[in-house]
């Protein structure tokens, strides 16, 4: 992920396909996963949930972002459905565990398949619309399940359409702060970050980009577009279930509210962001929107408190609008300085230190 | 490659920065924080109401504090967003906050559990759901003011005491959201209870459409009355869509969050003449609290904001009262240092609690978080909210039967 | 009247497509490119035309003259207005207008609008069967006859250069053909200039003035059309031939294969 690619030859099939070039590939994205395992202990020493949250908010939207960029990204479906599916996810993860008396487990995994059958009946129109077009339709999937949340009331146990839940527990632990649902958030970041990379390596994945590319081509070749579109959908959608089902348990409670169309668009700004089509581009959009936000805001607060010695309260106004300035012009900033996101930006600069310190 | 390394430069400086301005707590204060909405879809609310508990707060220090301690009070802006309004909590937590406004419904509710986990007390006033008055059942959240039930409650006493009998007709318009809906139990039993013919007419999100809604009540229902419970945009717009349809506006009676000036100034002073509006707090700079806040501006070389005294502003007001009366009470009973529990226990022991008659007599119990459910109606009268009825509440058994079949159905 | 010296260009800032390519394409004559794919044919009109920027590429050294003004680093709206006009590759015509809107469209950057009546007449007298499918929408027109589209376009911003990349692509012999002979016309009767890029090296060869061959970015061989045709390795690698004129049997073919000479 991070290591030189200089002077790397694949002499086998085998080699070329694989997930890692180089054997020092490997160390290295074990070196990341084992990093992402111990990161609650440093900050458990300092007793810092506070950052332990910012990464919490930071995994959750990165599953979701991962899920989009398979249907959007890799498929070329454009969806703006996605908090309809999270939502879906959600509330079924909450019915099964407080009136089933699921463990969370179960509640996540069938959160997942049900947001997959869900999006495979969203998924339906794509069979004849694309573009524009069909991000309408998924449109209509959002505004759909927000008013079946709403008004089926077995569905939301009642007029506060909210339920909910209790903590996860694992082995007799209670997730019960920042630090122990960071481990249930990053055990699904990690297998939805793996199984991302894979499967669009896959005869399947390759499908979905052939249908991105050049739809009639695909189906020349034999592709099923039918199978394969409806496929990409329940991917996604199984993706945003489990996102949404993890919120819930995260939050602990399912509100339709947290997966509104405001919450759809920012997953689209993220991938945008991040780079569509890539499994690394969904993670960075997503730190992208959810950190820069705050960090904007530690950094404002930090500036006019620290260094001007106005407390944040007398100038609220003009500095929560001035952070927000910022932010808007930062997307412009990174968007014009690399269109196709920041990991084609990641892209660059590795290529670039592939012939460093001899380039051109 | 240059441009890119100033990216990475740029986004290093801004946490090391933002670390920094993290870990700058101080620890001889009295930190109590709130969450708000000064950029998003309620920016109009936040930026009013907000500026109200940081002026509280800033009089009760200019003053001396409480019991000689100063308040810190530290706002974190979260724009409606939920994961925006975690982080703040715990942001908040970390700054050592011993208890907190919670601003908007979606993050009341992400935060419930979160309080009640840490013991941090919050106030969610005009936010979150009716059945958190049950201190029993959430130790932790106080709803501090009169409950969408208890709104419900008042709004049909008033209408018994005008004279609406059995066989009246009554129309409820609401916004189609969880927090329109959450009235229509005490409005069915009320009603059933009365023998009054009641009707419900939902406004489908975002609420700029009624027109038809309003034209059935008028035309086809011809109800005697109306109680209307609509946010944002949309309480405006049924002001104008009732007065196009000449119906009388002394007989609409709105809930809390559809009286705000922004409302009047929307539809149009001389349109809403004649508007109930329910508030539970007071309106107006006739009270000895808003004067003083006056003055400070004054004292200061400063000129009073236009916001002062206005419908959101005091309701800001309330806000910091509370949890500073909550604090002394804490201070006093338990002593330093304060901690969330303890500011709890004191905010159980606030008896008759009204700022000079700015607001209700609000009493708290381990029971009742609310206070007592009390509201006023304030009609619109010229460019002014004037009062109408005295502070009332009404209907608290039926409230509280709700309240108790809440606690019994609630999965734990 | 153009001028390359020692460009290079470089895609993505990592991959050096043009190593240093000079060539010259004197007034009034047909100059073509030759090359097999890859060889940076393409690269080097697009570096003419100023449209290496959407493919992230740039020209990092040498220069381009037309008619003594520089032209590298130019906008391409800007080099159109000098007079320099290019017909890509593929054709690229615009599907949902008809031939004629399509023809106009090319006029983008020309005001008078009675001449562009008389252009519009004289690409029509170029190739009748636009005249016969004016009003058909482009997308509907068969592949030469948007070939054709695609070069009459071209003429409408009334190019003293005209830039063709590979007009036989995809065409019949006969269409091919053609298409050369109008190339050839338009030469002679409209006095444009011409620098062409083709596979078809035979073609090329025979209505050209003068040819430059390139190979991995460099141009390795240039000479008269004539001698070109007659060089032993041209025939063998470009043209297909052994012997003038007689064509290669695979009986016949060597077991090894003969050394291109400017490789040594």
């Amino acid at each position: 992920m991070i290591n030189r690619e200089a002077g790397v030859f694949h002499t086998s099939y085998e080699s070329d396909m694989a997930l890692y070039a180089l054997p020092l590939a490997k160390i290295t994205a074990w070196g990341m996963v084992a990093l992402l395992v111990l990161l609650p202990l440093p900050l458990s020493l300092l007793q810092n949930e506070h950052l332990m949250s910012i990464v919490n908010t930071i995994a959750l939207a990165a599953i979701g972002a991962i899920g989009l960029n398979i249907l959007v990204g890799y498929t070329g479906q454009i969806s703006i459905g996605q908090g309809a599916f999270m939502m879906v996810g959600g509330y079924t993860a909450a019915i099964l565990s407080t009136r089933y008396g699921m463990p969370f487990w179960v509640g996540i995994l069938a959160g997942g398949a049900m947001s997959a059958l869900v999006g495979v009946l969203f998924g339906i129109p794509s069979l004849r619309i694309k573009g524009l077009y069909l991000a309408i339709a998924t449109l209509a999937a959002q505004l759909i399940m927000e008013w079946t949340i709403n008004h089926v009331t077995w569905i939301s146990g009642g007029a506060q359409s909210s339920i909910y839940v209790q903590n996860p527990t694992v082995f007799g632990w209670e997730l019960d702060n920042e630090f122990r649902r960071y481990y249930l958030i990053l055990v699904f970041f990690l297998l939805a970050y793996f199984a991302a990379q894979n499967l669009v390596r896959s005869r399947v994945g390759r499908a979905f980009i052939a249908i991105r590319d050049r739809d009639i081509a695909a189906e020349i070749i034999g592709v099923n577009i039918f199978k394969y579109k409806l496929l990409a959908f329940a991917v996604s959608s199984f993706y945003a279930g489990v996102a949404g089902a993890l919120w819930t348990y995260y939050l602990r409670i399912a509100n339709y509210e947290n997966f509104t169309l405001v919450v759809s668009i920012e997953y689209l700004a993220m991938i945008i962001i991040g780079g569509l089509g890539s499994v690394l581009g969904a993670v960075l959009g997503a730190i992208f929107i959810k950190l820069f936000p705050i960090a904007l805001d530690l950094t404002v607060i930090g500036i006019s408190e620290g260094i001007f010695g106005v407390r944040y309260g007398a100038v609220a106004d003009f500095l929560a609008n001035f952070q927000l300035f910022v932010f808007g012009a930062l997307i412009i900033v990174f968007l014009i300085a690399e269109p196709e996101g920041l990991a084609r930006m990641w892209e660059n600069v590795k290529r670039y230190f592939r012939l460093w310190p001899f380039s051109y | 490659m240059r441009l890119r390394s100033m990216h990475t430069a740029l986004l290093v400086g801004l946490l090391l920065v933002g670390l920094a301005g993290l870990s700058s707590a101080f620890a001889a204060e009295i930190i109590i924080g709130g969450t708000c909405d000064r950029t998003g879809p309620t920016k109009l609310v936040g930026t009013i109401i907000c500026p109200g508990v940081l002026d509280y707060v800033k009089l009760v220090n200019k003053k001396g504090g409480v019991h000689g301690n100063t308040i810190r009070y530290i706002e974190v802006e979260h724009a409606y967003k939920v994961d925006r309004g975690v982080e703040a909590y715990e942001r908040l937590k970390r700054e050592g906050a011993v208890a907190l406004v919670d601003y908007g419904t979606p993050i009341v509710y992400a935060l419930t559990p979160r309080h009640l986990e840490d013991k941090i007390l919050g106030i969610t006033p005009g936010f979150g759901r009716a059945d958190a008055t049950d201190g029993e059942r959430f130790p932790y959240i106080f709803p501090a003011a009169a409950t969408y039930w208890s709104q419900m409650g008042a709004a049909m006493q008033f209408l018994k005491d005008k004279g609406a009998k059995k066989g009246s007709k009554i129309a409820y318009i609401y916004y189609d959201n969880p927090a329109g809906r959450e009235p229509l139990p005490i409005f069915e039993r009320i009603c059933s209870l009365e023998g009054y013919q009641c009707r419900t007419f939902a406004v489908p999100p975002p609420g700029v459409e009624m027109a038809s809604q309003v034209l059935d009540i008028v035309r086809r229902f011809r109800a005697d009355w109306v109680v209307s419970h609509l946010f944002g945009k949309s309480p405006s717009i049924s002001i104008r869509e009732f007065r196009k349809n000449g119906y009388r506006l002394d007989h609409v009676v709105s809930l809390v969050w559809g009286a705000g000036e922004h409302d009047m100034i929307a539809a149009g002073w001389d349109t809403a003449q004649g508007y109930l509006g329910m508030h539970f707090a007071g309106v107006g700079r006739d009270f000895p609290i808003v004067q003083e806040i006056m003055q400070m501006y004054r004292d200061e070389g400063q000129e009073v904001p236009e916001m002062v005294g206005t419908v959101y502003y005091n309701r800001g007001i309330l806000n910091g009262a509370l949890l500073v009366e909550a604090v002394r009470l804490a201070i006093e009973k338990y002593g330093m240092p304060v901690t969330g529990e303890k500011v709890k226990n004191g905010f159980e022991q606030i008896q008759n609690f009204s700022l000079g008659g700015f607001l209700p007599p609000l009493t708290f119990s381990a029971k009742d978080h609310e206070g007592g459910g009390w509201v006023r109606l304030y009609q619109t009268k010229g460019e002014q909210l004037v009062p109408y009825t005295d502070w009332f509440r009404g209907y608290r058994d039926i409230v509280w039967d709700e309240i108790r079949k809440a606690g019994k159905t609630a999965m734990k | 009247m153009l001028k390359l010296n020692n460009i290079e260009v470089v895609y993505d800032r990592t991959i050096l497509v043009l190593h240093g390519v000079s060539l010259e394409v004197p007034k009034g004559q047909i100059v073509a490119l030759l090359g097999a794919n890859g060889a940076g044919k393409s690269t080097t009109l697009k570096a003419i035309s100023g449209v290496l920027k959407p493919e992230r590429g740039e020209i990092i050294a040498g220069s381009i003259d037309f008619n003594g003004v520089r032209i590298d680093h130019r906008e391409p709206a800007e080099i159109v207005k000098l007079g320099i006009s290019q017909v890509m590759e593929g054709r690229r015509v615009f599907e949902h207008l008809t031939a004629e809107e399509n023809l106009i469209a090319g006029a983008h950057t020309r005001h008078d609008r009675r001449q562009i009546r008389q252009d519009l007449e004289l690409v029509y007298g170029y190739f009748p069967r636009l005249a016969e499918r004016r009003h058909v929408k482009a997308g509907y027109l068969s592949g030469g006859e948007q070939q054709m589209l695609a070069i009459g376009r071209g003429l409408m911003s009334r190019p003293k250069l005209m830039l063709l990349d590979e007009p036989s692509l995809g065409l019949a012999p006969l269409l091919v053909e053609e298409i050369f002979e109008i190339v050839l016309r338009l030469n002679q009767e409209e006095d444009v200039t011409v620098l062409l890029v083709e596979q078809n090296a035979a073609m090329a060869l025979s209505i050209a003035h003068h040819g430059y061959i390139m190979e991995n970015g460099r141009i390795v061989l240039d000479g008269p059309a004539e001698v070109l045709r007659n060089n032993e390795d041209i025939k063998e690698f470009y043209l297909g031939l052994s012997e003038v004129g007689v064509r290669k049997s695979y009986r016949d073919v060597k077991h090894y294969r003969r050394r291109k000479r400017w490789l040594s």
